[in-house]
């Protein structure tokens, strides 16, 4: 498995971890009384605060990541000198042409994910759910389309693409 | 919509007759990653004519060398059927090339 398709795997997790979390915390809140479906605030507060923790999850994620990686390519060919060792560590983690067009491809996922929430949540209020509702989904929807993305990503590398 | 078109390569054996060159080795050469080359010789990704062309060129041989269609060319073009029979070879659609209508399947395809 090369360093691309372990990132998708490392982003599938934070996508599906963000949500998760996001849910039981919520959840918890609305079953202890804590707060009610009106509290629109609320919820925008709490998703905000998701997003920040998300964002900054992704960057350590990531940073820690490349640091294993590079840790253990380094280890590997200890044998050999600092500038090989960094070839070798670079040439890993280059993303070329393929690279692109599976991201592109991929992307596709979490439009679809965010318009499908959009048009969901106008139908919640259509039919006079609270706003915060809404909110709700179109948050769940971005997160599952980010789980989306990841797993198109995974097939792609595995079944192969084709350029154009 | 256009037939999909089954393309097939050579870079295997290209490799092995190049000093037995590893996938690393023309990945780095190609300026892609070792994965992309395992990718396209195993058929699961069809490069960009540049890439194609950068692959060429590391073996110094020309593109048709290094990729061909595995069915037909298709129909031969009306101009092309002249060349044909100049060159006195007739790509017929057995669904197999030899080297030589390879080659000038590449050639006619150039001059199209």
């Amino acid at each position: 498995m090369d360093y691309q398709q372990k990132k998708s795997i490392v982003s599938i997790v934070e996508s599906v971890a963000v949500v998760a979390v996001y849910c039981i915390y919520v959840l918890g809140k609305l079953r202890q009384g804590a707060v009610s479906m009106e509290d629109t605030r609320f919820f925008a507060v709490t998703m905000l605060t998701f997003i920040g923790i998300g964002i900054a999850f992704t960057i350590a994620i990531q940073v820690v990541f490349h640091v294993l990686l590079s840790v253990s390519i380094a280890v590997r060919e200890r044998e050999k000198e600092s500038k090989e060792i960094e070839h070798a560590i670079n040439a890993a983690m280059v993303e070329d042409e393929r690279d692109k067009i599976i991201d592109l491809k991929s992307t596709r996922i979490p439009y679809m994910a965010a318009m499908l929430g959009f048009v969901a949540g106008l139908v919640m209020l259509a039919l006079q759910y609270p706003v915060a509702v809404m909110l709700n989904i179109l948050f769940i929807a971005s997160g599952l389309g980010a789980v989306g993305e990841g797993v198109a990503k995974l097939l792609y590398y595995k079944a192969g693409v084709r350029n154009g | 919509m256009a037939e999909k078109l089954h393309i097939t390569n050579n870079i295997r054996t290209l490799r092995f007759f190049a000093e037995e060159m590893t996938q690393q080795q023309l990945a780095e050469k190609a300026g892609v990653s070792r994965q992309t080359i395992l990718a396209i010789e195993a058929g699961k990704y069809s490069p960009s004519l540049e890439l194609a062309f950068r692959i060429a060129n590391v073996f110094h041989v020309p593109i048709g060398e290094v990729f061909a269609c595995k069915e037909t060319c298709g129909p031969v073009p009306e101009v092309a059927n002249d060349k044909t029979k100049k060159h006195g070879v007739d790509i017929t659609t057995d669904g197999l090339l030899t080297d030589d209508k390879r080659t000038l399947c590449g050639e006619l395809m150039i001059v199209a």
